[in-house]
Parts: structure tokens; sequence; C-alpha cells
């Protein structure tokens, strides 16, 4: 069995659209090792706890002082972080592998808001979206991918938004897919 | 027939503060107010005084401040702006609100709004090909539509016109590169830093709600006067109301204020208000906007193109606005005509049809008027209780076109979802949608098959149910005139805050006629049983209840203060009625005679006469003293020698002998093969009592 833990702590699009990716996959090779997800959250009032009972899948709520110690109970094989809005300390990160996605072209924008930040800079050369191992430093581990988004000043942040967010939900289930085939 | 009654049960109310008592001034409002989670000082402040709301805060979308510039753009530029509505009332308004504040602002702006019948809801290539060439349109509003017109968008985006969308649909997964968007549904619309409290209440507004909020915005940009304000807040009053969106928060202040405008602001409206002849202008209900302003107001836009309805909203010219009045009050007239043919045609085909378990009200008329299907579908759900699709045919596009309607067990617009692959277009929310399919991929029984066949699956297990939820039970000592003026503090009413339901039991039916020009809504008084507290009902559109005079009743309603000739009293608006009461007098002679007390009756008679008649008797004699006939009698004493209770030893024409031979249970003759025939006659003798009684 593979086990992943995806950790959101809003909306959980991402958390969404990794799990029903698995669910409609026709790997062969994964669905033989029994791919299993976990959500991880911070706020019990998420948005994406509704998301994971409407999928059927397990979670728990862990504050994230304690997220130590349930990592050395639980052992995963991969630990997702989609829009978790905390930091995980660098002793937690010893448990496993980490990694992340960010809106931007990092090391552009790094830290949180990015998005808006970068549609108010007309940041055309940081806009799109890298998904990195995650480290003790802010949004800077190594860049597994990247993908860049165009941006132009003439479509609404609305719609900005929900462009760099559908790039998110179509790279990172393949991401994610790469890194458990190597373990397969 | 009784609808199902459910008492809503008292929220437990000890915790709450005197205050809170003190300020709602009755106990019993008190506890419908707490009921409906209006709980604590600071809610039932907002609530009675929704003034200090956030209806005029206006830098809610993050695209406010774009949008803002690009309009002021347009104007020093004199740009043509296009402001593209919709045809259904929040649309029309939305887009008179946009249109007066730029015309206001001396922007070179123009409106468009697509026909009902030969387009459909939101942007469409043909008019935008003819608004970006012909007008020349540089910049384009939308009002309440175009959230997921996509290509639409990315069509004005290649003409180098800049689109803005304000709408309050959701959209879908991808959004359209429009310029800007304010739609507090689209994620990513609204600012990051508004309370949740703030949110919900944003999600709660109309498209004109939306549309305000930029108006206001552009008022306080340019610095123009509260006389504009609350023309427009009128025009938001109305849509609002139109929409059915809960009439609570932001809505609550638009209502409740707008309402007390129409006397003082927009020409038509208080023109149109006076022509319908409400005489007290400060006494303005929803219920008034929604039954007898709104209706005209949509009525254009169900026949034909928009033209009168907006200049009724827009125009200062009072000649204008009278013979907008005047078209809208005639086409109103043909709409209800059409309106009331269309049900009578609907009931008709309905008469040959069979509906099984849940099944749907599916029918097809192609001469059916496309504009007006979606009203008569609403009052077929209101008669079956089913959910109902009425299909038209549009000749110009070759479609088979729906709108269907629901009830609260089914999602419409997941059923008809499930039919996608057929369907030219689908679209709407779970309680109506609208819909077109193309003969050539699928016929109109077999997508009516499917309908029904996903809809039975879906209702597996559950019956339709309408429910009339009762807010408070109540003496007649309760029924004051304070007390029914207090509950005008709940007002206004609407979705989300629908007038409280109260019970009276153990009613007497005093008295009871018909009114109406067509006869066609109920006038009864009702009184306690020791004959005081008469109070006067009313029941719209009923033209009898099966109680008679003097039976008791239970009775739900919403009491009313309704004043004539300087005199206030009250009177009850009935929603509904429990007639299954015993009656006062005795009335035992009226009661309907079983056959099971009639056998019951006759066996006596037989055991009666064998003990003291030698087993002789007369079947004249008998069934003149069971009130039935001598073939009755017959049929019943050979049934009883077939089953051996009696043995027939002669029989000369009326004249028979027999031997008693013991007692047997009923079910022994209900189950006898002849048993359906002793029936059949009993109906006879009945039915010819009946109709002996009704002459």
């Amino acid at each position: 069995m593979i086990k992943v833990a995806i950790f959101a702590s809003n909306n959980g699009s991402n958390f969404e659209a990794i799990v029903k990716y698995f669910k409609y996959s026709r790997n062969k090779k994964i669905k033989k090792y029994n791919l299993q997800f976990v959500l991880i959250t911070n706020n019990k009032r998420a948005y994406v706890i509704l998301r994971a009972k409407k999928l059927n899948i397990k979670y728990y709520i862990i504050e994230n002082d304690k997220l130590d110690e349930f990592l050395l109970l639980n052992k995963f094989d991969l630990c997702v972080l989609a829009g978790y809005m905390k930091i995980i300390n660098e002793k937690t990160l010893k448990h496993c592998v980490f990694i992340n996605i960010h809106p931007s072209l990092l090391p552009h924008y790094k830290g949180i808001d990015a998005i808006k930040r970068i549609y108010k800079d007309n940041a055309t050369n940081a806009s799109g979206v890298s998904i990195h191992y995650v480290n003790k430093y802010i949004d800077g581990g190594e860049v597994i991918i990247q993908k860049q988004v165009k941006l132009d000043k003439n479509i609404s942040y609305a719609c900005y938004k929900r462009k760099v967010h559908l790039v998110e939900h179509k790279i990172y289930p393949k991401v994610i897919e790469k890194f458990l085939m190597s373990l397969c | 027939m009784k609808l199902n009654w459910k008492i809503i049960e008292n929220i437990d109310c000890h915790n709450i503060e005197d205050e809170f008592f003190k300020i709602v001034g009755n106990k019993r409002l008190a506890q419908i107010l707490i009921n409906r989670k209006i709980d604590t000082i600071s809610k039932l402040n907002k609530f009675l005084n929704p003034d200090n709301l956030f209806a005029f805060d206006y830098d809610v979308f993050e695209d406010m401040e774009k949008v803002l510039l690009r309009i002021d753009s347009a104007i020093n530029n004199n740009e043509k702006i296009i402001i593209y509505g919709d045809f259904d009332c929040d649309g029309i308004t939305s887009t008179a609100v946009l249109y007066k504040i730029l015309k206001e602002l001396n922007a070179n702006v123009d409106y468009y709004i697509p026909n009902r019948i030969d387009e459909s809801h939101g942007l469409n290539t043909k008019a935008l090909v003819k608004l970006l060439s012909k007008e020349k349109a540089k910049l384009i509003i939308t009002c309440d539509c175009a959230s997921s017109d996509i290509a639409c968008a990315r069509f004005v985006k290649s003409f180098n016109c800049d689109l803005i969308i304000t709408d309050h649909h959701i959209g879908k997964k991808e959004l359209p590169e429009a310029y800007a968007i304010l739609n507090p549904k689209i994620e990513g619309s609204l600012k990051e830093n508004l309370s949740l409290e703030q949110i919900e209440s944003l999600n709660e507004l109309s498209g004109v709600g939306v549309v305000f909020k930029l108006a206001y915005a552009l008022i306080k940009k340019y610095k123009k006067s509260q006389a504009i304000i609350d023309d427009l807040l009128v025009l938001v009053t109305i849509g609002t109301i139109a929409d059915v969106v809960p009439l609570l928060n932001e809505n609550r202040f638009f209502v409740k204020n707008g309402l007390n405008l129409v006397a003082y602001s927009n020409m038509g409206i208080k023109t149109l208000v006076d022509s319908v002849s409400y005489s007290n202008h400060k006494s303005l209900t929803s219920d008034f906007i929604a039954y007898q302003i709104i209706p005209k107001i949509n009525a254009e836009g169900r026949l034909m193109s928009i033209k009168e309805a907006f200049t009724l909203l827009t125009s200062y010219n009072q000649d204008e606005i009278n013979y907008a009045i005047m078209t809208l009050t005639s086409l109103n007239e043909q709409r209800q005509s059409l309106c009331n043919q269309m049900f009578i045609e609907a009931n008709k085909m309905l008469e040959n049809e069979t509906l099984e378990n849940n099944d749907a009200i599916i029918l097809y008329n192609p001469n059916w008027h496309a504009g007006i299907v979606g009203i008569v579908a609403s009052k077929l759900v209101e008669k079956y209780n089913r959910p109902c699709l009425l299909f038209t045919y549009d000749k110009a596009r070759n479609l088979y076109r729906a709108s269907g309607r629901s009830v609260d067990e089914v999602d419409i617009h997941e059923l008809i979802k499930t039919q996608s692959e057929f369907l030219e277009f689908y679209g709407g929310h779970k309680g109506a949608i609208g819909c077109a399919f193309s003969n050539k991929k699928i016929t109109f029984e077999k997508l009516k098959t499917n309908l029904n066949n996903v809809i039975n699956e879906m209702t597996k297990e559950l019956q339709y149910n309408k429910y009339v939820y009762i807010d408070s039970v109540l003496d007649f000592e309760d029924l004051t005139i304070d007390f029914v003026k207090n509950l005008s503090k709940l007002e206004p009413f609407g979705e989300g805050n629908r007038p409280p339901l109260f019970l009276l039991q153990d009613v007497v039916l005093k008295d009871k006629k018909t009114i109406g020009a067509n006869n066609n809504h109920l006038k009864c008084y009702i009184c306690d049983n020791k004959y005081n507290n008469v109070f006067e009902c009313i029941f719209w559109n009923r033209k009898d209840i099966s109680a008679n005079i003097n039976s008791i009743i239970d009775l739900v309603f919403v009491p009313k203060i309704s004043s004539f000739n300087g005199e206030t009293k009250i009177q009850l608006e009935i929603h509904d009625i429990d007639c299954k009461k015993k009656a006062i007098q005795d009335n035992c002679s009226c009661q309907k005679r079983t056959l099971r007390d009639i056998l019951k009756t006759a066996c006596g008679m037989v055991v009666y006469a064998s003990r003291h008649k030698n087993g002789e008797v007369d079947l004249n004699i008998i069934a003149h003293k069971l009130a039935v006939s001598a073939s009755f009698v017959d049929m019943f004493l050979h049934i009883l020698n077939d089953i051996k209770m009696i043995e027939i030893k002669k029989q000369n024409r009326n004249l028979i002998e027999y031997q008693f031979l013991g007692s047997k249970e009923m079910n022994t003759i209900v189950n006898h093969k002849q048993f359906a025939n002793l029936n059949i006659e009993f109906q006879k003798i009945n039915n010819g009592r009946e109709l002996e009684t009704v002459l």
C-alpha cells in the first residue's frame, strides 16, 4: 500500500483535483499498489473537510505543533502540501518527503498572496506555478517543475486566479503520480 | 385536501436576555424570531433596523477600482458603452439602474436586452456582432448575466472591446476572460478582507443588488445627489423582490427602504403603483409589488422584446410613462389569458396521462408560447405537487424548448443534467430550469421516459410532501389588534423571511360565501365554541371548503389588519383548513352508511326472525327497514345460505323460510364470491340516496 497525506487549510480545490485524478486514473501500476489518501488540516472549519467527506477520504484535524507526533505514529510515503497555511518545522520535515505547490515562478514572489501581488504588479515574468520540495525556508526548496501562466492585465483578477488554479489542478496530480511511480 | 402540518418546535429561550423581549414587545413574537435564529440583541437590532448594514459598502470587489477607472476613461473619451442586460425583471431593473447613473454622468451609453423567444439568457454572438460593428461599442457592461459565457467573452476581446461582467449567477469551472468581473458568487471576485457575515450577505444579492454596488461607487466618485440614490433604490427593491432572493441582510435593507421611497422617487414606478389604485403608499408591501407590479414589468419580455418596461423604469417624461403603463397593462392581460388557456389545456392533457409513482408532469404542445410555459409549469407544480416540464416547439431553430419547475424533493437541474448528451442547451438551478433538444438526437417520448426513469430512481422510497410550517398555536384571546400590528415589525416578507403562520384549533365555522368577480375566493366567519370572538377570514383562490356551517374546524392562517370605512379589524388570511372534525349539531342523518354497518344490522334481523318469526321473512319488509332493495336482501340471504349461517328451506317470490344454523365471522361474508355483487348493489342504492339528498 502507498500512503499519501495531503495537507490543506482552507478551500482544498487542489486536494479534490488530486484525489479525483487518481480515482479515475488508469495507471495500473499505481492501482496495483492500493493508493490511499488522507487529509490533514489545521482548520476545523475548513471547506476541504466537506470535500473529504464527499470523496470518502479519511481526515485528521491536527494542530501544527502536534504534527511531529502524528507523523511519527503514522508513516506516509509522501506528504503533499496543497494550500496548507502553516510552516512545517525542520524536525517534522525529516519524517517524510514533503512537496508543495506555489502560484508563482519561484524564486519570484515567495510567501502568501502571491497571485494577488503578481496581478497587482503586473509581474508577467513571475506569473506561473511551481512545485517544489519543502525545506526549512518558505517556498525555498528545490523546484521540481514550473509552468508559466499568461498574465494579461486586461482580464479580471478572478479570471487570472482561476487560470492559475486550473494549471495547479492539472500539473500537481501528474507530479505526484511521477513521484509515486518511482516508489513502485 | 389538508396539507401536512408541522408545528415548529420552540428553541429554548432561557438564556435570552430580558432586553430582547422588551425590544420585541411580545413574548410569542420573540419566540418566533428566536426560532428563526434571530436570537441576540445585535442580530435583532440589525433585523429590525437594517439601516446600518453593509448596503453602502461598495469597495468589496477586487476589480471595483479597475472598473471605475475604465468607466471614467470611457466617459472622458466619449467611448460607446453598451449595457447588456437580461429579459427578466431583475435583468431589466439592473440594466435600468446602470443606464440611469451612466446617463447622469453624461456617458455615451445605450442598452441591449435580448429577446426571450429568439435569443436566450446571456451574451450571444449575433447580438454582439451588431453591437460591436454597428454600434461600435468599446465597453460592454453586462447586468445579471454572462458569468458562463466564455466563448462570447473571447469574441468581445478579439474586437478590442472591454467586457465588464456584473452578475450573481454561479459560473463554470473556467471563467470568461472579461476585463473585470463583479460577481460575489465567483471565487476571487470579492476582496479577501471581508467578514464572513458580509460575504454571506453579498452572496444573497440579486443581479440588481450587485449593480447597485457599482452605481453607488460611481455616485460617490462623481459626488452625485441623494435623489438619484433614492430613485435607484426603488429599482433595486423591485428587482430584489422579483428575483426571490432571501429578504435578509442587505436585501432586507433595500426592500424595507425602497418600499418607503416609492411615493417620492422613480416616476415610472410611482405612476404604475398609482395606476393599480393603491391609495396608501405608506403601507406598500413586498406582496403587492410581487403580485401587482412585477408581472406588468415582466409581461412584455415574455411576449416580445423589451422596450416599454425599460422606458417605464428610466423615463422622466410623464406621457411616455403613461403610454408604457397602458401597453404593459394590456400585455399583462394578454399574458394572463394565455396562461389560463394553457393551464386548462395542460390539465386536459393530464386527464389522458397515467402518472405512476413519482413521475413528473412532462407535456408537449407545439403551440404553447415559450415566454409563459414557466409560469404555467409553476402553477402545475403547485396544483399537483410534482416536478413539471412543459415543452413547446421553436420553429425558427427547429428545437423543442422547455421550462421546468420542481418540488423541494427533486433537484430539477440535476435531473436534466443526466440527459445533457441529448440537449442542445440547459441551465437553471435546483427549482427551475430551461432546456432545449433537437429530435435528431432524441424523441420527446424517449426523453420523457428517460426523465421519469431517472426521477423515480432519484426519489426511491420517498414521497412528495408539501408541508405547512406553523410558527405558533394561538388562542382566540391572543388575536388582538396590538399583536397583529406588532407582527408587521417582521416585514417586508419574502423568501427567507416568510410571514408567520398561526394555528387556531376547534373553531366554529359560522358562515361562508364566495366573493370576487369570478366567485373564485371564499370569505368565511369563524368564532370560538362559546360563539364569541367572531373573525372574518379570507381564503384566496378557493371556491368552497368541505366543512358545513356550524361544524368545527382547525385553520392555519396569517393575521392581517384590514381598515375599511375608518374601522380597523383583524382579517385572517387562510392558508389551509382541516375540516375533518365532528359537527356541533347532530348530523347523524348525514353520515354515510357503510356496507359493513348494514350487514351487521341485517345479520341481527336474521337471528331475530329465526327466534321470533320461525325463520319466515318477507324480503320487501327487511329491505324497507334497512333502506335497501329487495334484491340486495335476497342476495344477502343466499350468501348466508352458502356460508351455512342459515339453511333456506323454501322460497316463494318474496317470502323466504329458513333455519338459523349458527353465527359466522363477518369476514366469511366479505370473502364470499358473491360479495362483490352485493357491494355493487349497495353502491347503486347509496348513490341514489345521495342524489335524492342533493335534489
